[in-house]
């Protein structure tokens, strides 16, 4: 089962909005269990367990761990175990809506809902961009290890200007050929071209968005009522 | 076609801005690493300035037309805005305010090598100024906040103790600017050295 783009988008801002709001923990692990069971009735390749891992191994030691720590690595770990836990429902949700959508569904939903062409434009393409930029990296990284670029460089800022280099200029030089691979593409299929593209991907909502835009808004308002509410 | 339509953004500066729109998110994730500590939080600002700097340059000169800089802004302030509630909000319409003010400063000339380190350096303003406001004007909220969602005390204390001294609001905004302004010095070297001498800009 998958939803439409902007049941994903407002869901995403939504539980962002709960986990600010949000200071009960039950509450969090409930929003936490609702996101999984969407994951796993989602499209294959949704469900990560490795994320649920990481929330659970994040809860252990604030939970568990924390009490029994000396003061020093609590106080190192604290800022950055809560803050991360406290925002992995909005991180389940953002791989929620980058595995189940499409970018031509996403351009098309976009189209139709009047979005200026240059910001669907950009963001289509900075979705499409992401795996590429990860293997990129990855090849870079192995390069350079292969390479021992910064060998034999004493001064430490020369060192990481040099490192820096190493790894930035691939990157931009496979950033500006892909720009230029994917506009020549773009421009043969006629993105400049001055009629409105078909939505042929365009899917209205259904029961299914409605019925998940109820539950999200419902959780928000409950998290609202309990911050503003005067909720003990 | 006439000059006016040049300098039109097109679907090919759209991919380009998108392209490196991306990257300088992810610069801002990368240097989210800096939030591990209270005290070292304070420079994520400047660390992603830096990132931010670099890139800001290559987009200048390999779209050099109006309104790239609020197109490259994009995906950053989709990434404010998911962040939610008002800060992001916030966030997010700061970058559009100030690349439109960076678009200013660069006018219809571009690229002009002077410009483009002031509007650059006006244009991450967003992440010292804006994005720092909660914590050095509401103090008090933000560190209880911070203990109402697990915390530990101890470093809430620090951290309502350093964001109780204004004056270092403006350290972090002056670290911001050195960093920015070193982050495109490194661009233009980039520039220089690599890429124009490849002919990819």
């Amino acid at each position: 089962m998958t939803l439409d783009v902007r049941t994903y988008i407002v869901m995403t801002v939504l539980s962002a909005t709960c986990s600010s709001l949000n200071t009960d923990i039950l509450v969090e692990i409930g929003i936490m269990t609702a996101i999984t069971l969407l994951m796993l009735i989602s499209s294959k390749g949704s469900f990560m367990p490795k994320l649920l891992i990481c929330y659970a191994l994040m809860l252990l030691t604030q939970f568990v761990l924390f009490p029994v720590m000396p003061q020093t690595a609590v106080s190192l770990l604290s800022l950055p175990v809560v803050n991360i836990r406290s925002f992995f429902p909005t991180i389940m949700c953002i791989v929620l809506l980058y595995r189940n959508t499409k970018v031509s569904q996403m351009t098309a939903t976009f189209t139709r809902m009047h979005v200026p062409k240059g910001v669907t434009i950009t963001l289509a393409v900075a979705v499409r961009y992401i795996p590429a930029l990860k293997e990129e990296w990855l090849h870079i990284r192995e390069a350079m290890k292969m390479r021992n670029v910064s060998a034999g460089v004493r001064d430490p800022f020369r060192r990481m200007y040099r490192r820096l280099e190493c790894q930035l200029v691939p990157l931009f030089v496979s950033a500006i050929n892909t720009s230029d691979e994917l506009s020549a593409a773009a421009v043969t299929r006629g993105i400049d071209a001055p009629a409105t593209p078909a939505c042929r991907n365009y899917r209205p909502l259904g029961m299914r968005d409605y019925t998940a835009l109820f539950i999200t808004a419902a959780v928000t308002a409950f998290c609202v009522w309990r911050e503003y509410g005067g909720a003990a | 076609m006439n000059r006016a339509n040049n300098n039109k953004l097109q679907g090919k500066d759209f991919i380009t801005c998108g392209i490196f729109s991306l990257l300088a998110m992810v610069g801002m994730v990368l240097a989210a690493v800096m939030n591990i500590s209270g005290y070292t939080a304070i420079f994520y600002p400047a660390v992603a300035s830096f990132f931010i700097g670099i890139l800001y340059v290559i987009v200048n000169c390999k779209v050099p037309k109006r309104f790239a800089i609020l197109i490259f802004g994009i995906v950053p302030c989709a990434y404010f805005f998911a962040s939610g509630l008002i800060e992001g909000i916030v966030g997010s319409v700061g970058i559009i305010l100030l690349s439109f003010v960076a678009e200013a400063i660069l006018g219809k000339e571009r690229p002009d090598a002077a410009k483009i380190t002031v509007s650059g350096l006006v244009y991450t303003l967003y992440m010292s100024v804006i994005g720092m406001t909660e914590n050095f004007i509401f103090t008090d909220k933000y560190c209880d906040d911070a203990l109402a969602h697990g915390i530990d005390g101890t470093i809430v204390e620090q951290m309502r103790q350093m964001y109780g001294m204004k004056w270092l609001w403006a350290v972090v905004i002056a670290a911001t600017a050195l960093c920015t302004f070193v982050g495109i010095a490194i661009g233009k070297a980039i520039m220089k050295k690599h890429l124009r001498k490849a002919g990819l800009v």
